[in-house]
């Protein structure tokens, strides 16, 4: 049973569009990084390309980037029969549901490794095609089968049990945030020396290979002993324990949605309703403006209660706090201190932007209250303009917090903040960079055909942008949302004429609402 | 008055939902009766302009609904047949909220309106709880309730009914039979009854074409005198067969012929079910 399960999850995964998008990024990026340098994100910048250090940094890196992946994979293994409100025909059914779970997992574990598979093709691929040679075989097989597998089945474990507890695609999304930002606060403390606290094997790996000369490091991955064969062996452990307590909830089984019966209080009294207490007066109407603001008002309060009382903001701003608190502490003088919010709460807002925007376009449809709202007289625009208006609020609120977490830091440190400074160097600047990124997010979500895809475009930019980062294509007249000197205000870099540069992407965000306010929607 | 004009739609795999559809709908009580499929949701997502048609015209009260539809919109209430909620809003704050969209922009007027329409459908006492833990007949109730916000002039309701016990069945017949006295009210139900007992006038809509329409009198009185009633396994296929159910634990059947189509038959009057099935069977026989 488990295994005709997975076999149907593995066929159901593989035949997505998420699967091959990923494979294709993948395909490419790995195999950018082979030809340009200057992509070899987190990768090493010495030795033979196709070295055994190389292959082994490689599926060390894009088993941590294919963190996503998991959570995608996984979330959508465990949650789709809920979604998709099948969970109630295949709850009356004798299956055990641990059973059913497991396969549904082993289907799209199966399916993240295949998905996987990608890194070592595009690597030998690349390799070939530079005329390197494909590196060594034994390599390979350490570096996926003792790294890279054991990091993804963990982050499978994790996403699975996250998924099962929480019972919404947000889990696996804080897991993921979670990893990443503890990953980078452990890695700034210098405590990832220790070898077994790492889950992925970085820090085991350096320590198997301290002391190796490059040509030895090229020459032969590190044996599977001491540090990191425990490490190896207590992660997979741990995701074996993550497993069975995913399985545990998943024993829960039940129904798609709750419901709650009727009190006998709430039943129909024997008063039959009368069509004269209809309120049929119409209502006083106002002009068309002052009833689209105050729908615009309503709904924008609306759209962002919604986020604001998530589970997932509230992880998400409290990660970014511990960050930017930890990186501010190291540091002294609100420019300097400024300068570290800005360059350590980054992924935060990022993740909000890119979760909330999906989050808030498609609600009507996910929530099927489409075809009561569209037959609404309220203007389409104005139901955009509300999401937007939410989504920058929820970011102007994401700069003050961090701004005060900042200058509240600075303060205990017996500095004392200059808070114009914070409001017009970083709370103002950024939250307007942050608004120009949700607007794309936005814009992205209005061209893609589910929310999915509108994640994925917005991953693909970030993506990009990244690449061009290090490309080294950095001109601010070609990037959305840059400007000289940036990330810094210019009160901290020195550049002028930055006010142009925001009027001008400003422009172009404009244009973008417009667009996202008049594209034709697909009827719900 | 909301009238169709040739309305014909085809969705993008090519199935064809409504095939030339013209009906001229007045004040009062409108019954839309057909099959699974026939082409009713789509014939009133048409008239609610939430999906332009392929083809045709949509008409109320003089002006073109398909290129005013936020003005045909202040004046509808619509309950589809299938709707979700937002998760973890109270029945009270997400009335408001249809009723902020309608344009009931006044606090103490959309207050009164939301506490009048949920005492109405008998949800009052539970406003603050979360529509999303309803059960499907309370949800109804609560869907039946963000249609009549803004007294609107036309109300298109689509399986109003589905999900309700008899006790509240009965109950939103009387509502609705006192709605159509003041608006246009259009019922669309595969379920025979509510619209006989309803309905001043039906039309019956099978594969996308409306087969028959007038008042259930009218439609059941074509047949009258040619409906025999007895025992289905006497009845020899020399007529044709309008219905087989279940009767005191016996299967009968309904036939419509000219003369006894068999031993233990009698003649019983034409009811607007035996005139349904006649105009559905009509069409599956034009399109086999």
């Amino acid at each position: 049973m488990i295994a005709r399960l997975a076999w149907l999850e593995l066929r159901q995964q593989i035949g997505s569009r998420v699967f091959w998008i990923v494979f294709a990024v993948s395909v490419l990026m790995v195999g950018g990084a082979m030809a340009i340098d200057e992509l070899r994100v987190g990768l090493l910048t010495t030795g033979a390309r196709t070295g055994a250090a190389a292959i082994v940094r490689t599926h060390l890196v894009w088993s941590l980037f294919f963190l996503f992946t998991a959570a995608a994979l996984v979330g959508e293994a465990v949650l789709r029969d809920r979604t998709s409100r099948f969970a109630d025909l295949v709850g009356a059914t004798p299956v055990d549901p641990r059973a059913y779970a497991l396969g549904r997992l082993a289907g799209s574990i199966g399916a993240l490794l295949v998905c996987f598979l990608s890194v070592p093709a595009a690597m030998a691929m690349g390799g070939l095609l530079l005329g390197a040679g494909t590196g060594p075989v034994a390599s390979y097989a350490f570096a996926l089968f003792a790294l890279a597998v054991p990091n993804l089945l963990f982050a499978a474990a994790l996403f699975f049990a996250l998924a099962s507890a929480m019972r919404s695609m947000a889990g696996c999304l804080i897991g993921a945030a979670c990893i990443l930002t503890i990953y980078g606060l452990v890695g700034d403390s210098g405590a990832a020396a220790a070898g077994l606290a790492d889950p992925f094997g970085f820090a085991a790996v350096h320590r198997a290979t301290l002391g190796w000369s490059a040509a030895r490091l090229d020459a032969a991955a590190p044996p599977l002993a001491g540090v990191l064969l425990v490490n190896r062996v207590l992660w997979i452990g741990m995701a074996a324990l993550l497993v069975a307590v995913g399985l545990g909830l998943s024993g829960r089984g039940g129904r798609s949605s709750p419901r709650v019966h009727p009190r006998p209080t709430e039943r129909v009294t024997s008063v039959s309703p009368r069509a004269e207490l209809i309120p049929r007066q119409r209502s006083q109407r106002t002009s068309a403006w002052r009833e689209a603001a105050f729908q615009l008002w309503w709904q924008v309060r609306f759209e962002s209660a919604r986020v604001f009382r998530t589970p997932v903001f509230a992880v998400l701003v409290g990660l970014g706090l511990a960050n930017a608190v930890a990186a501010a502490s190291r540091v002294h003088g609100t420019p300097a201190m400024v300068e570290a919010l800005l360059r350590s709460f980054q992924l935060v807002p990022v993740v909000v932007v890119l979760f909330f925007a999906g989050e808030l376009f498609w609600a009507e449809r996910e929530h099927r209250v489409a075809p009561l709202i569209s037959v609404t007289s309220a203007r389409p625009s104005v139901l955009i303009l509300a999401k937007l208006l939410a989504l920058a609020m929820i970011l102007f609120l994401l700069g003050v917090v961090s701004g005060g977490a900042g200058a509240v830091t600075q303060g205990l440190l017996g500095v004392v903040p200059s808070l114009t400074a914070y409001l017009t160097w970083y709370v103002l600047p950024q939250s307007f960079d942050w608004v120009l990124l949700g607007i794309l997010a936005l814009f992205l979500q209005s061209i893609a055909t589910n929310k999915l895809a509108g994640w994925g475009y917005m991953v693909f930019y970030l993506i990009g942008s990244l690449a061009l980062n290090k490309l080294g294509w950095q001109d601010p007249h070609f990037r959305f949302g840059s400007y000289p000197g940036a990330p810094l205000p210019p009160a901290l870099s020195g550049a002028q004429g930055v006010g142009w540069y925001r009027l001008g992407w400003g422009s172009v965000a404009l244009v973008m609402v417009v667009l996202t306010c008049n594209l034709p929607r697909r009827h719900p | 008055m909301l009238e169709l004009k040739a309305v014909a739609h085809t969705y993008p795999d090519g199935t064809c939902a409504l095939n030339q559809v013209t009906l001229s709908i007045g004040r009062g009580l409108f019954g839309l009766l057909g099959p699974n499929g026939a082409g009713k949701s789509s014939l009133m997502r048409v008239a609610a302009t939430l999906q332009p048609p392929s083809s045709g015209e949509v008409w109320f009260d003089g002006f073109d609904a398909l290129a005013h539809p936020r003005s045909l919109r202040r004046r509808l209430g619509y309950l589809p047949q299938d709707f979700g909620v937002y998760p973890g809003v109270s029945a009270q704050a997400l009335l408001e909220q249809i009723a902020v969209l309608k344009g009931i922009t006044d606090a103490a007027d959309r207050s009164g309106k939301v506490e009048r329409l949920l005492q109405l459908v008998n949800l009052w006492d539970v406003r603050d709880r979360a529509v999303s833990t309803f059960s499907g007949g309370m949800r109804q109730r609560w869907g039946l309730a963000q249609a009549l916000i803004g007294g609107p002039d036309l109300l298109i309701l689509d399986e109003p009914t589905a999900g309700l016990d008899p006790a509240e069945r009965n109950r939103v017949h009387e509502l609705l039979f006192g709605l159509g006295a003041q608006a246009t009210v259009i019922v669309s139900t595969h379920i025979v009854e509510d619209v006989a007992d309803l309905c001043t006038r039906v039309a019956v809509l099978a594969k996308g074409a409306i087969q028959a329409e007038g008042t259930p009198a009218e439609l059941a009185s074509a047949l009258q005198g040619r409906v025999w009633q007895g025992p289905a396994d006497a009845f020899n296929g020399g007529a044709t067969l309008l219905s087989r159910r279940l009767s005191g634990g016996q299967l009968v059947a309904r036939v419509v012929a000219e003369a006894c189509p068999g031993p233990g038959f009698k003649r019983v009057s034409a009811t607007l079910e035996d005139a349904y099935f006649a105009a559905v069977d009509a069409r599956g026989r034009a399109g086999a």
